[in-house]
């Protein structure tokens, strides 16, 4: 697709109608985050040295850890397993989360948001739907290095291609949870700026409960903070995970199928995050606060 | 008139002006300060995400063996150990990231350029937002040590162990800042901003033992870590901490002077490749694309 072709993409409502409309409209505004990721280099260079890296350390740390209390707190005693699907399917969520976000606010301060407003015809849906999907390519792609990583550091994740069906769907469960949080975060952030520390800081809320790094059975010794973790979908969905690809346990395990269940209780937020994004992209109209920052 | 025609016009100092490089660079920090000082939120929720991670690497410390801690020389206690390395995280990122932040924020902003043509020299401005970096880090330290100490950190914490301490993490950002300038140079260079930075962060972290000890690498990336200036900075801030002695012990003695060996080699080859870097960029008028 040529700069023209992605241009007028944008803009064809008046040619092409319905859901061939809105996906064209999608794939161009997937396309032209592609195109802008991939000429930096330099920048796909060090995403991959800092992924690697960052296994590395847990790598090392996973030496110091007592693999006999890891096996008291219910967990199989590979360490680096442990640590890298925590990291892999933070990361995932993370990157998934802040970027829509992250988007917004550079749209908004490099002033380019209201040039996007200006072609828009249908409340950015097409354009939010491809800046999801750009998110989650590359979220996608940070998560399989990772594991691709882990596997090449000796983590014994399931080599069961069946188990890995599992194991994607639950991811793309645990995402869609959570991408309704980026969303409604994406909404609220072109109204009240600043947000996207309020989501760090959430992020780091849901990897210390979520126990990313460390088995959740310690934070039993501090019963407040474990029924708090119990709170966060993050917490379910990371030990389904864990559980999937390090245990090969199948859904219909006891134990996964009440994680799952837990989980699921939060799929309310998907429509409601569409909703609250909805809702402030037509109050900034009103208000014409697309630009400010 | 040629390209170095006009920088040598620019050279010119325009006034003979009387403010002191001392009261520049203050207020370059104070400047800074009250930027960063209008996101309270922005401060509150850095503070509060450095204190999840200090509790994280305290839940984590239940399940760690002290033998690898204890054969490195840092006692028996994994949370002490990562305490100190979170504690002082903020002074190496002020050390390796602050002057590639700036220049990477003024770029993005358009406002490189105009700050370039100030008569003050931009060492200054550097010298003021390095300075406020540095207290912004104190505060994080005087935040995280005691709060280590409430979770049963047992570091020892004295008026001389803090007065070595605050001398080695001035040695320590000292020490770093070569890499940090190098890390502006390829800023202006490449114009990429985050990635850079977050790769020295990581590189540092692995090498310099943030979350393990350095012995348990293999040779030749233990050979790698002894490269870097941070090994040696971490190594005499926690055996200080952890055993309550002073730079007059040894081991911190042999570190510091390590440290000042890096300062006096780093700085004239950092400053040359940044100066050529910036003078290019300059020439070809490529200083604010970014």
């Amino acid at each position: 697709m040529s700069f023209e072709e992605f241009k007028e993409t944008l803009a064809d409502e008046e040619k092409i109608h319905g859901l061939y409309g809105f996906l064209r409209k999608a794939w161009a505004s997937w396309f032209y985050q592609m195109k802008i990721y991939v000429s930096y280099r330099m920048n796909l260079a060090l995403d991959i040295i800092d992924i690697v890296l960052s296994a590395l350390i847990y790598y090392y740390v996973g030496f110091l850890v007592s693999t006999d209390d890891l096996v008291k707190l219910g967990y199989t005693p590979d360490y680096v397993a442990f640590a890298l699907s925590g990291i892999a399917l933070s990361r995932y969520l993370w990157t998934t989360i802040a970027r829509l976000a992250h988007k917004m606010r550079h749209e908004i301060s490099a002033g380019t948001f209201e040039s996007l407003a200006a072609i828009d015809s249908d409340n950015f849906k097409s354009w939010i739907t491809g800046q999801v999907f750009y998110g989650s390519t590359w979220s996608s792609s940070t998560f399989i290095l990772t594991i691709l990583v882990g596997y090449m550091l000796g983590a014994k994740f399931t080599r069961n291609p069946f188990v890995w069906v599992q194991a994607i769907f639950i991811v793309i469960l645990v995402i869609a949870i959570h991408a309704a949080i980026g969303v409604m975060a994406a909404g609220m952030y072109i109204i009240h700026k600043q947000l996207e520390t309020l989501l760090v800081l959430m992020i780091s809320v849901m990897e210390f409960f979520g126990g990313v790094i460390y088995p959740l059975a310690i934070l039993w010794n501090y019963p407040i903070l474990y029924y708090i973790a119990l709170l966060m979908p993050f917490t379910h969905g990371l030990e389904l995970f864990r559980r999937t690809i390090i245990d090969e346990k199948p859904l219909t395990d006891p134990k996964i199928l009440t994680h799952l269940g837990a989980l699921c209780a939060f799929a309310p937020l998907i429509y409601i995050g569409l909703r609250v994004y909805e809702y402030y992209l037509m109050k900034a109209k009103r208000l014409g606060l697309l630009s400010s920052y | 008139m040629t390209v170095d025609e006009i920088l040598t016009l620019f050279k010119e100092s325009p006034t003979d002006t009387k403010v002191s490089n001392v009261r520049k660079v203050i207020a370059a920090m104070l400047r800074r300060a009250k930027i960063r000082f209008n996101y309270k939120t922005w401060m509150i929720f850095d503070f509060a995400n450095t204190l999840f991670m200090v509790f994280t690497y305290f839940l984590l410390s239940f399940i760690i063996l002290p033998e690898d801690i204890a054969k490195a020389g840092y006692g028996y206690s994994y949370f002490d150990f990562a305490l100190v390395g979170i504690a002082i995280s903020h002074f190496i990122t002020a050390s390796l990231r602050s002057l590639a932040l700036t220049i990477r924020l003024e770029q993005f902003y358009g406002t490189l350029e105009s700050v370039l043509s100030t008569p003050t020299d931009f060492v200054i401005l550097f010298m003021g937002d390095l300075l406020y970096y540095f207290f912004y880090s104190l505060i994080f330290l005087i935040i995280i040590l005691p709060t280590g100490i409430i979770l049963g950190s047992k570091i020892v914490i004295n008026i001389w162990t803090v007065l070595t301490m605050l001398t080695l993490i001035t040695l320590l950002v000292i020490a770093n800042l070569p890499i940090g300038i190098l890390s502006a140079g390829m800023v202006l260079k490449f114009k990429q901003g985050d990635p850079i930075g977050w790769a020295l962060t990581w590189i540092n972290q692995f090498f310099g033992g943030t979350f393990f000890p350095i012995i348990i690498l293999p040779s030749f990336l233990r050979f790698m870590s002894l490269g870097l200036p941070l090994t040696y900075s971490l190594d005499a801030i926690r055996y200080s901490l952890i055993w309550g002695v002073t730079l007059l012990h040894e081991r911190i003695l042999y570190d510091s002077i390590v440290l000042i060996i890096y300062a006096l080699i780093g700085y004239p080859i950092a400053i040359k490749i940044f100066r050529y870097i910036y003078n290019s960029a300059r020439k070809e008028g490529k200083i604010g694309i970014y």
